[in-house]
């Protein structure tokens, strides 16, 4: 770690061992909800159309992209490469996610979640509570690394 | 942040190129693909329902809501065909000639607005049901209007 010119901030701190659990269990979430959507791109597609926030092509292209994110950002995070770009993508991912329940919420409607395509969960609060552990868990790990040199 | 865009541009290439190469690739510009909002169905509100079922009128309630939040509690004498699995269930249920003895086909749901009884409507009007309509408030409204109400499973 040659970083010594950068003035200290808590961010340079080394990863305490609890961060990495963090990462290998937000790594393991995002795989495991990535993979349940990968069977039936058709469905997905439903299932964001029903959140009524985009038009039908984007909601189809968001179906085939979307669960490819989580896998690839949840592969770097469980095998710790990449990590800050990793969680960044991760907070990304569940800060919009919040949003989209959030909004379902505020408009009542009762849709599927689609978080865990398989699961068949509906939108609540729980869901929102998952999507805003994943927020908290994807900003400890983004905080806890210290900075990658600029790539 | 140039390796976060990287992740986001290379996993989007993997995503695009399995769907190119899937047996049945997602139609991603269609307008009227799967990502489609579902079409709005005709709504009935609980005021008429109770007036419609006063008058003796045929209509059969099928709430589309999950079994386990059927069983919790549910209008007395509704079927439940939960919208994810609702062809199957027509199929096992014998949907199809009940659909037709009724006068109308009332469909229950869990909130103000239900795109899951929407596409539930759309795909009965594929089948030639025109006389299903989507209960208002659905759940929340039957809940409240002393109409009778039972619990456990179908």
């Amino acid at each position: 770690m040659s970083d010594g010119a950068r003035s200290f901030s808590p961010s340079d701190l080394p990863a305490a061992p609890w961060v990495a659990v963090v990462r290998v269990l937000l790594g393991g979430v995002l795989m495991y909800a990535g993979f349940t959507k990968l069977k039936n791109g058709f469905a997905f597609a439903e299932i964001i159309a029903n959140y009524a926030l985009l038009p039908a092509a984007a909601n189809q292209t968001l179906a085939v992209v979307l669960p490819w994110w989580e896998l690839c950002a949840g592969a770097l995070l469980v095998f710790g490469v990449w990590t800050r770009a990793a969680s960044l993508v991760a907070l990304l991912l569940f800060g919009t996610f919040a949003a989209a329940v959030i909004s379902a919420l505020v408009r009542g409607l009762d849709i599927e979640c689609g978080c865990f395509s398989d699961a068949g969960s509906r939108v609540g609060l729980k869901t929102l509570a998952i999507d805003l552990a994943g927020l908290i868990a994807a900003i400890l790990v983004l905080r806890a690394r210290p900075a990658e040199p600029r790539a | 942040m140039l390796r976060a865009m990287a992740i986001f541009a290379l996993a989007s290439i993997f995503g695009l190129a399995t769907n190119a190469f899937s047996d049945k690739p997602v139609p991603l510009l269609a307008a009227d693909g799967p990502g489609a909002p579902p079409e709005r169905a005709p709504r009935i509100s609980i005021d008429s329902l109770k007036t419609e079922l006063a008058s003796r009128k045929a209509i059969l309630l099928i709430d589309v809501r999950r079994e386990e939040t059927f069983k919790t509690a549910h209008p007395a004498g509704a079927k439940n065909a939960p919208a994810e699995e609702f062809l199957d269930e027509y199929s096992r249920q014998n949907f199809s000639t009940l659909f037709r003895a009724a006068e109308q086909v009332v469909l229950l749901c869990d909130g103000e607005q239900c795109p899951s009884a929407d596409r539930v409507a759309k795909m009965l009007r594929t089948f030639k049901h025109d006389n299903v309509r989507v209960l208002q408030d659905g759940w929340n409204a039957y809940e409240k209007s002393g109409l009778p109400i039972e619990k456990g499973g179908p």
